[in-house]
């Protein structure tokens, strides 16, 4: 992919000068590198070709119906992002979309989404909803469509290949946050309902199992002055705690932004319609306007993940779309 | 509940482009005290604009001479939804005021009563959301796309 970086490791590691361009995390086979003013994460594998038992591919915040500044055609760029995926040299085994499907949840919304991912070679994609697929119908439509197969209000886990995943939901019946702490934080919310599913349904799993959680609003406090976070994700990740690799797929900032702490590591993913400010850097966290057209496509993107089966994290390389 | 970030917290931003960002003037974050005391009464809803995205039912604008480029001033028993935020934060009106809400952002809101007395629908740009309060109280209401958001009026 384009994106990849060279392997510019001496032999004890990461030089200086590299250093201030790449950023190598111990242990974990993960590089970040500025390319054409963009951070990428890398494989340090050898050759950084990605050789595992299997991968599949992160797609998120399409925002169907959004039509404004800086992307009045974001059909168009989710139809690249699908055409990205159909050329990768190894196809993925499935898609995960991580919601922010449409901008509106309108049916015809929906319907303009799933006739671009008709066109993905991956046959398999597993949803759950950001706040825009579910806010106007507490998620009726959304669940109709996509609740097929799934727990409770729309969660789910499958098991692909030894790796167990888990779609998590935290975008429904959202309270009114004060910022003082009372009340509603304004934050995502999974709910007791889907906590006790989710600490059931990893009961009888060897702790050697790779876990995968995706949801569409961080699983981890990002910025809260914007919602950035969940409000009980720290209960959901308690139950976790024991598994000795976990990787969570967010959404909802479009950008990318990585964390590890412990076994966890946290990814959240560039949109495929626009870019968002980063953390505080604009007074609030709307679409960025003024992303030149030319620039547009160096900000969106998608993200391709591969299990190569030991107990490392699985290798997450991000690609724009241009 | 946000203690989850402490340790070994790093933080990539893939984003270089900060330059770029629209200097937009205008508050930060809407903070109310959240408090409630609503009347259980359900006066008349008056629909203005509808979710259609369509601009074409617009309502003729007041001209806004530089747009959203500035802080649109409220005039009153308005409510301006721009920068993810209700401006003013609080309302006071008297009994039998139609108040109403205009969306400002290029990004879609509602106005959400905390007990449910009005509920907007979706609100896109340029929608516009109108409530008769006919009973005294404080209304405290939210976006349910961005619960931060928060507003109340207050009916004498």
């Amino acid at each position: 992919m384009s994106d990849e970086v060279k392997n510019e490791k001496e032999s004890n590691g990461v030089e200086r000068r590299s250093f201030l361009k790449c950023m190598a995390w111990a242990g974990t086979g993960l590089v970040w590198a500025m390319n054409a003013g963009v951070l990428t994460s890398c494989s340090l594998l050898p050759g950084s070709k990605q050789k595992g038992v299997f991968s599949f591919v992160q797609i998120s915040d399409s925002h169907i119906g959004f039509n404004k500044e800086p992307n009045q055609d974001v059909t168009k760029t989710f139809q690249e992002a699908v055409n990205r995926i159909n050329a990768l040299d190894e196809q993925p085994a499935f898609l995960i979309h991580t919601g922010d499907i449409t901008q509106l949840s309108t049916p015809d919304q929906f319907d303009t989404a799933t006739q671009v991912l008709k066109s993905a070679k991956a046959s398999q994609v597993y949803y759950i909803p950001g706040e825009h697929d579910v806010f106007s119908d507490d998620g009726k439509i959304y669940l109709e469509r996509y609740g097929k197969g799934t727990q409770g209000q729309g969660w789910q886990s499958f098991d692909y290949q030894g790796v167990h995943f888990i779609g998590l939901i935290n975008v429904l019946n959202l309270k009114q946050g004060t910022g003082t702490g009372l009340g509603g934080s304004g934050l995502g919310q999974l709910g007791n309902d889907q906590l006790q599913w989710l600490e059931k349904d990893v009961k009888g799993l060897s702790s050697s199992t790779p876990i995968v959680v995706y949801a569409h609003v961080p699983l981890w406090t990002i910025y809260p002055e914007w919602g950035w976070g969940t409000d009980d994700s720290a209960q959901a990740l308690s139950y976790l705690k024991r598994f000795g690799s976990i990787t969570v797929l967010n959404g909802h900032i479009h950008q990318i932004l990585q964390k590890v702490e412990g076994n966890v590591t946290f990814h959240t993913a560039r949109s495929t319609a626009f870019p968002q400010p980063a953390p505080g850097t604009a007074p609030a966290p709307g679409p960025m306007k003024d992303v030149p057209a030319d620039k547009l496509r160096s900000m969106l993107g998608l993200r391709e993940v591969t299990y190569v089966s030991n107990n490392s994290p699985l290798a997450v390389v991000d690609s724009a779309l241009g | 509940m946000i203690n989850y970030l402490n340790r070994e917290f790093l933080l990539v931003i893939a984003t270089s482009l900060l330059s770029l960002f629209l200097a937009a003037c205008g508050q930060s974050g809407a903070e109310s005290n959240g408090s409630s005391e609503t009347s259980p009464t359900a006066p008349t809803v008056s629909r203005n604009s509808n979710t259609d995205m369509s601009k074409m039912e617009m309502p003729a604008k007041p001209s806004p001479a530089a747009g959203k480029d500035m802080q649109t001033p409220a005039t009153a028993n308005q409510v301006m939804v721009e920068n993810f935020s209700f401006q003013p934060v609080t309302l006071t009106v008297k009994a039998g005021t139609t108040v109403t809400w205009v969306n400002h952002d290029d990004e879609p809101h509602t106005v959400n009563e905390n007990n449910k007395t009005f509920k907007s629908g979706t609100l896109d740009t340029d929608a516009k959301f109108s409530y008769k309060f006919t009973s005294p109280g404080t209304y405290s209401y939210f976006c349910s796309l961005h619960p931060r958001m928060t507003g109340q009026i207050i009916v004498k």
